[in-house]
């Protein structure tokens, strides 16, 4: 078990220890009042840092000064589960209103055992405390732990109500079916206690068990109280705990794990809650951030890494392209901008010409020219020129009529041939000068 | 509030803004990272794109020359194309290489050479002219001019001719405006 602190509040005074699964260590004790609270939690929670720097956690244990106890029978089943229900009929029981108190039931069938202490005072402790960065676990009082871990001990033994002596008075309680029903505090003079013990035992169904009387020590004083038959009643002196002792013990129970907090009276404030849960939400709260966003930034880097490793295949998908195409060359800075440069070039130099500039070859169209002309015409050429817009052709013929059959010739070729100038010559025969164009769509292809 | 809480407040705040630095730092670094993934992706389409039509203009014609050819090497060429035609050495009298002109506006530039050859055969002349075609790529006969020699033609037992023959090559230059 870790080291843990109690904080024992009386109505004027308060006791902090130290408990481990060992001992229990007094720290520092003194009074308080509402209003010097501050000062209390301060002093409190700086005894605490001196004395074991790594307690957080305290649990205020009440004394019985500051409790109200009650019991009452409840009209339904409904009423008894029904814990506003019950507050209201604690009001029945107690001098405060239901709003101003913290209370806690213990509930058997119809009949219900109440415990309950002032909301106010409980508050301001939790807050003062809770702002001196000390958890409260809870708030319970300290003689339900008593007579809790009593009911464990003692499960062999009939009695009806066990009681433990203080310096200054006598805590009496009374049970039914191993259940609490009345928690009284008494006076230690002995004939006032006597009085009530036989008053109580004259309404009690259960006078043939015995009461048991817890004392550190046989030979203490239990004379004192007078270990006699009270009007048939007998109280039986157990050597055992003291209140203090048997609550602390419970209380190491309760830590464990093993046993509950029978009357839990933590108040939850509104600026901090005093138990300890919150606290540990609070704790978890801030973990499940930074969880959220670790998890935010694991799943970014992720998202990068995802990226640069894509890019990186691209950039070595484009590398490998380049060096197919050109094993020889350089790895460029650019790929994309060299493969373009490059796709230029080779479209200027073996693509097709957008801009139709492509020179003209003049031997198709001289083979065309030599094929069409008649092969039975006496024909002299004395010059032509021929490129890719056609044949400037000038010559000589016998007839007239020979320049136009030559030139119907050459239409027949496909050429587009001017009407041919003629002119008969000195000596004899016919000079001419005719165009042969190639139709445009054919000198442009060549 | 006790130091070990305002301890455990202080480490929550420096831990928490310095995720949150380091988380916005990253979004926007993924962010970017994205981006450029996305644009090296479209950049490897464009390659691959650019590499098919780069093979299928390599098994394409050339028609046409990346630089200007030295008038020593076309001379030996022309040289050499007369002789394999039959052309007598003494007929070729003139080889006469023009400087480059830009084809109009466009990305060409224009190679002229023009020969001058005298008495040939015009079969010998058209094998001379599809030698030159068929040896180097892009270049084209552009014009003939055939005219008959100043003798007596009936002196001669064949027909022969005088002819001034255009080379021209096409030279790919793009200007930087075109580009």
């Amino acid at each position: 078990m870790k080291t843990a602190a109690n904080l024992f509040l009386d109505r004027t005074t308060w006791d902090l220890t130290l408990q481990t699964s060992k001992e229990v260590v007094d720290v520092d004790n003194g009074h308080w009042d509402s209003d010097r609270l501050d000062v209390v939690a301060q002093r409190i929670a700086e005894s605490l840092d001196e004395a074991d720097a790594r307690v957080h956690h305290v649990t205020i244990l009440l004394g019985a000064s500051l409790c109200l106890p009650a019991c009452f029978t409840c009209e339904s089943q409904r009423q008894a589960r029904s814990a506003e229900a019950l507050g209201y009929r604690l009001e029945e029981a107690i001098p405060l209103a239901a709003e101003d108190v913290l209370a806690d039931f213990q509930r058997d069938g119809l009949s219900v055992f109440a415990v309950a202490t002032r909301r106010a005072p409980m508050e301001a402790w939790v807050l003062a405390l809770g702002e001196r960065g000390l958890t409260i676990d809870f708030v319970t009082p300290e003689a339900s732990l008593a007579w809790e871990y009593h009911l464990g001990i003692a499960k062999g033994k009939q009695h009806s109500a066990a009681m433990w002596q203080t310096n200054h008075e006598t805590q009496l309680i009374e049970f039914q079916d191993r259940r609490p029903i009345a928690w009284q505090v008494l006076s230690n003079e002995p004939t006032e206690l006597r009085q009530h013990l036989k008053v109580q035992r004259l309404g009690n169904q259960t006078d043939d068990q015995p009461i048991l009387l817890y004392q550190p020590s046989k030979t203490s004083d239990a004379s004192g109280l007078g270990v006699v038959d009270v009007d048939h009643s007998t109280i039986h002196v157990i050597e055992g705990p003291t209140l203090r002792e048997s609550a602390t013990k419970r209380l190491s129970e309760i830590r464990a794990g093993r046993q509950r907090v029978p009357f839990d009276l933590t108040p939850v404030t509104g600026k901090q809650s005093a138990r300890g849960p919150l606290r540990l939400d609070l704790a978890a709260f801030q973990l499940a951030i930074i969880v959220l966003l670790g998890s935010f930034v694991f799943s970014a880097w992720q998202q990068l890494q995802r990226a640069q490793s894509k890019t990186d295949q691209h950039v070595i998908a484009q590398e490998e392209v380049f060096r197919e195409l050109f094993p020889e060359s350089r790895l460029p800075v650019g790929v994309l901008s060299r493969l373009k440069s490059e796709r230029g070039k080779l479209a200027g130099v073996r693509g097709k010409s957008e801009d139709q500039v492509d020179p003209i070859s003049v031997l198709p169209i001289l083979h065309r020219f030599l094929s069409a002309v008649p092969s039975d015409m006496r024909l002299r050429i004395v010059s032509s020129k021929i490129d890719g817009e056609g044949i400037d052709l000038s010559g000589e013929v016998r007839e007239f009529a020979d320049a136009d059959r030559l030139a119907a010739a050459l239409r027949s070729a496909g050429f587009l041939v001017t009407p041919p100038r003629t002119s008969r010559l000195p000596d004899q025969g016919v000079s001419f000068r005719l165009e042969a164009q190639l139709p445009n769509e054919e000198g442009n292809d060549g | 509030m006790s130091k070990n809480v305002r301890q455990s407040t202080v480490l929550f705040s420096i831990v928490l803004t310095a995720l949150c630095v380091v988380a916005v730092g990253l979004h926007f670094a993924a962010a970017r990272a994205e981006t450029r993934e996305g644009l090296q992706q479209d950049d490897l389409v464009d390659c691959r794109r650019m590499a098919m039509e780069i093979n299928r203009l390599r098994a394409g014609k050339q028609r046409a020359l990346l630089k200007t050819k030295p008038a020593g090497e076309l001379n030996r060429k022309i040289s050499s194309w007369a002789k394999q035609s039959g052309i007598p050495a003494d007929s070729l009298v003139r080889i006469d290489p023009r400087p480059p002109n830009r084809v109009g506006d466009t990305v060409y530039l224009e190679q002229v050479t023009e020969l001058e050859i005298l008495g040939s055969q015009l079969p010998k002349l058209v094998e001379l002219s599809q030698i030159a075609e068929q040896a180097e790529d892009g270049l084209k006969v552009s014009s003939m001019r055939l005219s008959l020699p100043r003798s007596d033609p009936s002196e001669q037992d064949v027909e022969i001719w005088n002819v001034e023959l255009t080379l021209t090559y096409l030279i790919y230059s793009p200007t930087s405006k075109r580009r």
